[in-house]
């Protein structure tokens, strides 16, 4: 009896689990993290790389990394690197293949079949391109699931019977809705709804975007505009959100140092508390 | 998940007493059943029996499942609380030696207030600097090599790509911030100007 993993083949990030006596239990892939970026880039000497590795090198690679390839999951969209030419699924399945790989490393045993999730609006074409996708990778997909019936589940809220829920899924870079009714055991979705161009890293944005015009307005300096500042700004707006959202004040102190023209001009030891 | 009865107790059977049941019942079964192949037939009141046996039989099976199955739910609270014991204060000896950077820097503040003496400053946060490098040595953390070295996205993220005559393709052309390895696995990136 072999190992049925579940997957969530996200937008930005995907994560792999299996059931542990009557818990799902989310795997750490090799690199120790629990999610995945879905991100694939072929290196100059076509190396292919999968996960965060391929994030670090998509400034220097641009067009042979691929970001968020389940937005043309089943279309005829192709991906071509030095002269082969990749469909959706295939790229997906690189993706599947080292979350497969990794959980494998972690559990000590082989994974023949999973159950992947998908939004509640993919079409029959999208369905079967993640199915693919999954054989591509060396796995029996026994089901593709609702990503909001798959989060009713696993809150038990099947046995509410006679109810309607709303499933509200704000992630990385997609927002969606969802409203599902519960009788006799089956889970209906009767609504979805959202905007597939809204999600997580907008919230930083903004925040990164406020904290740079503050700071513009009292130094006259912009810090977007040195790559080093945007990423500690980044990672200081990314870390006020988290803080956001348990208390309504966040603050931020970090010395700030901007190169300009060149030269670094030590914006001094910047106490500058951003209170949201 | 709907499983009607869970059965909570704590069961000091091990996992080879478990085998051992297991073992035993399947023995059991296979004798019967070999018993009852060997008559031609079965009357009604030996297939009764039969049926009993194998009830019982699997009643005590399932039991067994169930013990498993809270055994194994309490061994994973167990471990989750050990875990959480160790992430609170596994870290004692370190966060120790960590104190001793605290009172240098500490002591580093005081004097400047004090003296205003820049050089004595430098010089004072220099050691302390050291003297922390140390520890994190000792704790497994290794800084990333970037200079001089080529573009490995395994343990450098690019910042940006600048073209240069001088340098050849996918270089590193300037450190922006160390990264870290820690024994063997990366810690933090180091984060980095690549020549394009």
């Amino acid at each position: 009896m072999g190992r049925v993993v579940g997957i969530d083949l996200g937008t930005t990030n995907s994560a792999i689990a299996v059931m542990e006596g009557n818990d799902a239990m989310v795997i750490t892939n090799a690199e120790g993290e629990r999610i995945t970026p879905s991100v694939v880039g072929f290196s100059k000497s076509g190396e292919r790389l999968v996960g965060r590795v391929a994030r670090r090198q998509a400034v220097t690679n641009p067009e042979r990394t691929v970001l968020s390839i389940k937005r043309r999951m089943g279309t005829d969209y192709k991906v071509k690197i030095d002269d082969k030419s990749y469909s959706p699924q295939e790229i997906s399945a690189m993706v599947l293949q080292k979350l497969k790989t990794d959980a494998e490393a972690y559990l000590g045993e082989k994974i023949t079949q999973a159950v992947i999730t998908v939004p509640a609006y993919f079409t029959d074409a999208q369905r079967q391109a993640t199915k693919d996708a999954g054989k591509i990778a060396g796995m029996e997909v026994l089901r593709i699931v609702n990503e909001p019936t798959a989060a009713a589940l696993a809150y038990g809220l099947d046995k509410e019977d006679g109810q309607t829920i709303m499933v509200f899924d704000l992630g990385g870079g997609t927002f969606d809705v969802s409203i599902l009714e519960i009788g006799g055991g089956v889970i209906e979705v009767k609504a979805t709804s959202g905007n597939n161009r809204l999600g997580g890293d907008d919230f930083d944005d903004k925040i990164i975007d406020w904290l740079a015009a503050e700071f513009k307005r009292d130094n006259n300096i912009d810090l977007k505009s040195d790559k080093m500042a945007l990423h500690r700004l980044k990672e200081a707006a990314e870390k006020a959100k988290h803080e956001l959202s348990s208390s309504t004040t966040a603050e931020n102190k970090h010395p700030v140092y901007h190169r300009y023209g060149g030269r670094a001009a030590a914006s001094g030891a910047y106490p500058k508390p951003g209170e949201i | 998940m709907g499983r009607k009865d869970k059965n909570k107790e704590t069961v000091p059977e091990t996992e080879e007493l478990l085998e051992a049941k297991a073992g035993e019942s399947r023995e059991a079964d296979q004798e019967m059943v070999a018993a009852a192949e060997a008559e031609d037939t079965l009357t009604v009141e030996q297939q009764q029996s039969l049926i009993e046996t194998l009830q019982q039989e699997k009643q005590k099976n399932y039991d067994l499942y169930l013990r498993a199955l809270a055994e194994i739910d309490n061994m994973k609270k167990r471990s989750q609380r050990e875990r959480e014991e160790y992430v609170r204060y596994g870290t004692e000896s370190l966060l120790k030696r960590l104190l001793n950077v605290m009172d240098d820097l500490e002591r580093a503040l005081a004097e400047c207030e004090r003296s205003r003496d820049l050089a004595a400053l430098t010089k004072g946060v220099e050691l302390t600097a050291k003297n922390l490098e140390e520890i994190l040595k000792s704790e497994g953390i290794e800084p990333v090599k970037t200079e001089g070295q080529p573009f490995d996205p395994q343990v450098h993220q690019a910042l940006m790509v600048e073209p240069r005559e001088d340098m050849e393709e996918n270089m590193i052309i300037e450190e922006m911030q160390k990264g870290y390895k820690i024994w063997d696995r990366l810690l933090r990136p180091a984060l980095v100007r690549v020549s394009g």
